[in-house]
Formats: structure tokens, sequence, C-alpha cells
């Protein structure tokens, strides 16, 4: 730091340094508060009176609440596994055929990451409403719509993902599999798959947090017994704050940001191979 | 449908103030900083909207010292006797939005920002121009495709939000997404809900549309230049 700021040194310049630190604060800020409000000792949101942790206590014991939980795992799990099969099948379909058609499929795959999420929830909505799904199955039968509209929408990411790592594969792998007598099963098997690894881990951790977050979209398919954690904990939030949510949503938090950042580490590491 | 419209678009144009000096810094931070400081934005947009929108709301709310503070500089600087609060009112949407979709802008910034031909910025430096005009003349010109992509990225789902106006806006804050809510929900008209649904969905090609014209003009542009 003894050799004076280059014109180009922006990281150096402090009205750029405040404005970085200004607009961390404000990101990291509201949720560090609630965090730390999760542990205060006080039926009052806004006023410290001391470490507890008697509102994780009292999320643990709301049934309600603890359902919707499971709700959510129940979905985010189904959802991840076919989200991530159906956007494997595709990736590899688009990367491996040529079929008349192909430039709309890319085109169709693409619209679940563009389109407002509020239309894709109205439109799903409409969609089970009009070819009459039962809405009285019993648990867990009930939450197959939510777990269809989520991996409706979760599975062009994970197309994306692996489309990405299959931009990097050595054609002649397979020329060479192709030579010696595998069959496309075997080539699938043992050469394509192990390959895609971590761009299957990757899109389905992404599919995962996808499925776990949503709210929008599960807000609109959801009926009185299939209500996911997000959509509880909104129907509460509108009658009044509870501190108690504080502690459901550090929660939360701490699982989807570990394993978002799971998911970042193994792009991250991917990308380096690729380069290398 | 106008009051979307406007929110959407005044939050876009935050969003980009904001996120351009942040994008740059990380983009001409020394490597080893670089992919932490990227973390660090990106991180909050992770975690999930609802959880955002309500920590914002417990920090912003009228009893906290952050709008106690607020409601202090504004008596004294305007004189008058109510204060209007940073929550539950167009500001806070905006507030909240802004927050939200932050990240969405710094991501395509710090793409183009990393990727720039540094040369052109150094040529256009000691050929006598100040920095605020290297800033216009050469670094938003070659950003442009990054900044027309952030804004589409921002605007679209800000649009379309739901949640934050809920949370945070006031009784009259009635965004398409409200409407939406609720005449799908609540006045169960299945077919004005639709067509307010459609609605963003075309405006989204709209956009979509207009941007992919745009790019195959500068392409051509470029060709013919060259």
């Amino acid at each position: 730091m003894s050799t004076p700021a280059g014109p180009l040194d922006y990281t150096r310049r402090w009205s750029l340094r405040l404005t970085v630190a200004a607009a961390l604060l404000f990101l990291y800020v509201p949720l560090l508060v609630m965090m730390a409000f999760s542990f205060n000792d006080s039926t009052r949101i806004i006023r410290w009176e001391g470490f507890s942790t008697r509102w994780y206590e009292s999320v643990w014991q709301n049934t309600a609440l603890i359902e919707a939980f499971t709700n959510s795992m129940v979905i985010a799990f189904s959802a991840t596994l076919l989200a991530t099969a159906i956007g494997t099948g595709l990736a590899i379909c688009l990367w491996r055929f040529r079929f008349p058609g192909k430039t709309l499929v890319e085109a169709v795959n693409g619209l679940p990451i563009v389109i407002p999420e509020i239309s894709l929830g109205v439109a799903m909505m409409i969609f089970f409403k009009q070819i009459n799904w039962p809405s009285d199955l019993a648990w867990p039968l009930n939450l197959l719509p939510i777990i269809i509209a989520h991996v409706a929408f979760a599975f062009p990411f994970v197309t994306l993902v692996v489309r990405a790592r299959l931009t990097g594969f050595d054609r002649s792998l397979e020329e060479a599999a192709f030579d010696l007598g595998a069959g496309m099963g075997l080539f699938l098997r043992d050469i394509l798959l192990p390959y895609l690894k971590p761009a299957l881990i990757a899109g389905a951790l992404l599919a995962f947090t996808l499925s776990l977050d949503d709210f929008v979209i599960t807000y609109f398919v959801s009926e009185v017994g299939s209500t996911t954690l997000p959509v509880k904990i909104y129907s509460q939030l509108r009658f009044k704050v509870q501190p108690d949510i504080n502690a459901a949503f550090t929660v939360l938090i701490v699982l989807t940001a570990s394993i978002a950042i799971a998911a970042a580490f193994i792009l991250n590491t991917m990308q380096k191979k690729n380069k290398s | 449908m106008g009051y979307s419209l406007w929110i959407a678009l005044l939050t876009t144009l935050i969003c980009l103030v904001i996120a351009y000096p942040v994008a740059l810094v990380v983009a001409f931070a020394a490597p080893k900083w670089r992919p932490l400081l990227l973390l660090l934005v990106i991180l909050p947009f992770w975690t999930n909207l609802l959880v955002r929108t309500y920590a914002l709301k417990s920090v912003l709310g009228s009893s906290s010292p952050l709008s106690q503070l607020a409601e202090g500089i504004y008596k004294s600087v305007t004189g008058s006797e109510t204060f209007p609060g940073l929550i539950l009112n167009d500001l806070g949407v905006i507030i909240g939005l802004v927050y939200v979709h932050l990240p969405f802008m710094v991501l395509p910034l710090y793409t183009a920002l990393e990727k720039l031909d540094r040369s052109y910025l150094e040529a256009s430096l000691d050929l006598g121009a100040s920095q605020w005009r290297t800033f216009f003349q050469v670094m938003v010109p070659l950003t442009l495709p990054a900044i027309i992509a952030g804004c589409i990225i921002t605007f679209i789902p800000a649009f379309g939000a739901l949640v934050t106006p809920a949370l945070l806006g006031g009784t009259d804050s009635l965004m398409i997404g409200s409407l939406i809510e609720d005449q799908i929900k609540r006045a169960n008209n299945w077919p004005l809900g639709s067509a307010l649904s459609m609605l963003l969905v075309y405006a989204t090609f709209l956009i979509l549309a207009l941007q992919s014209w745009l790019s195959e003009r500068r392409a051509r542009r470029t060709e013919l230049r060259a």
C-alpha cells in the first residue's frame, strides 16, 4: 500500500470504497439484526433484553410450522430429484442430437427463467383447477401439484448448468467409447455421467434451494393442507409479527446459505478445471 | 399498471446507480479478493425473498432506531409535524425492491467490467480525458449491453413483485402483483387475474424482443465498421 494509487486502481479510491461498504451494510444489516434478535429474550420485537433460545424452542413446539417445514423438505427433495433427471436428460438431448424444432425447445426451456414468477404461479394454479386435479388426496400425495410446479420452474436451471459443463466435453472420448464397442447406455453410465458429476451436484443443489425458497408460485398452487414453510410464515406475517418468526427465518437462512455456498464452490472448481 | 411501471423503473434506476460502483470495485479488486467480494454480494440473493423483506421491515419499522433517526432529520429539515415513515408507503416499496434486486444488477455489470479491455481506459486517461469523461464516454458505452441486461433482469421481477409491496407498501401501494393476488385469492375473479398475469408475460416478451433487436443492430453496426 506504499505506492500511490494508479488511475485505474478504483478499489483504492475512498469514495468508491465507501459506496461498496454502504451497499454491503444495506444488504447485510437487516439480516444480521434479524438473526441477532432471534436470540432476544423479549416478546417485544425491537428491544434487546438478553440472550435466550426461547424462540427456537417455541418454533420447535409450533406444530403448524414444523408440519409446513416437513412439507417443504419433502417437496424440495422430490422436486430436486425429478428436476435434475429431466434437466440433465434435456441438456444431453440438446447437446447430442439435432432434431426439428430444436431452437424452439431451447427457447421454451429459457421461458421459466425469464417469465415473472407470479404469472407462472397463476398459470400453474389455473392448470391444476382446469384438469380437475383432486384436491382431497392424503398426505404426501396432496403435495404433488406443488412438486410438479417446482420441477417445472427448476429443471431449466439444471439444463443450463449441465449444458455449460457439456461444452467442455472432449468428443473424442465419445468416439473412442463407441469404437471400442460401447452402446449408448454404457457410454452414458461410464463416460458421460461421471464427467457431468460436478454439474449434476451443482444443478441439484440449485434446484433444491430454488424449491425450498420459492414463495410466489407455491402460494398460488398450495391448498389448505399443503402449505410450505414460506407460505405458512407469510400467512402469519399478515396478521401480526411474532418474535419466533425471527428464529424460523434464521434457521431457513443458515440452511439455504450453506447449500448455496456449497453449490457456488462446486461450480467454481468446475470452471477452474474447465480452464486448465 | 402505470404505478407499477413507475415504481419498477425507479427501482431499476436506483439499483443501477448503486450497483455500478460496487461492480467496478469488485471487478478491479485484487484477484484474491474478488471471489470473496462477489460471494458477499450474491449471498443475500440466496436467502429467501420473504426473509429479506421481513428483515428489512423490522429494521425500518416505525419503532426502530433507524426510522426514529430519519424522523428527527425529516422533521428538522422540513419543519413538518408528521413523519410519513420509511415503510408502509411508496418509499418502503422502493427501498424493498432495491434491496431485493440489487444483486441482479451487480452480476452482469461485474462480468462485463471484468472482461473489459483496460487499455481503452488507459488510452483515454493518457490522452487527457478526465476520470468522469472516461467513465461516460468509454466505460459506459463499452459496458452498455451489460447495463441493458442488468436493467432488464431487475425491471422484470420488480414489475411483477408481490411480496415486497404487500409487506412494505401502504394500503394504496397497489402494484400489479398485489392486484393479481387480490383477484385470484380473494375476489375469485380468475379471468381478470389471468389477464393481468398475461400482461406481465407480454411485457416481458416485448422487453426481450426489444433487447435482441437492439443487440442485433449493434452487432451489424460493428460489422460495418470493421
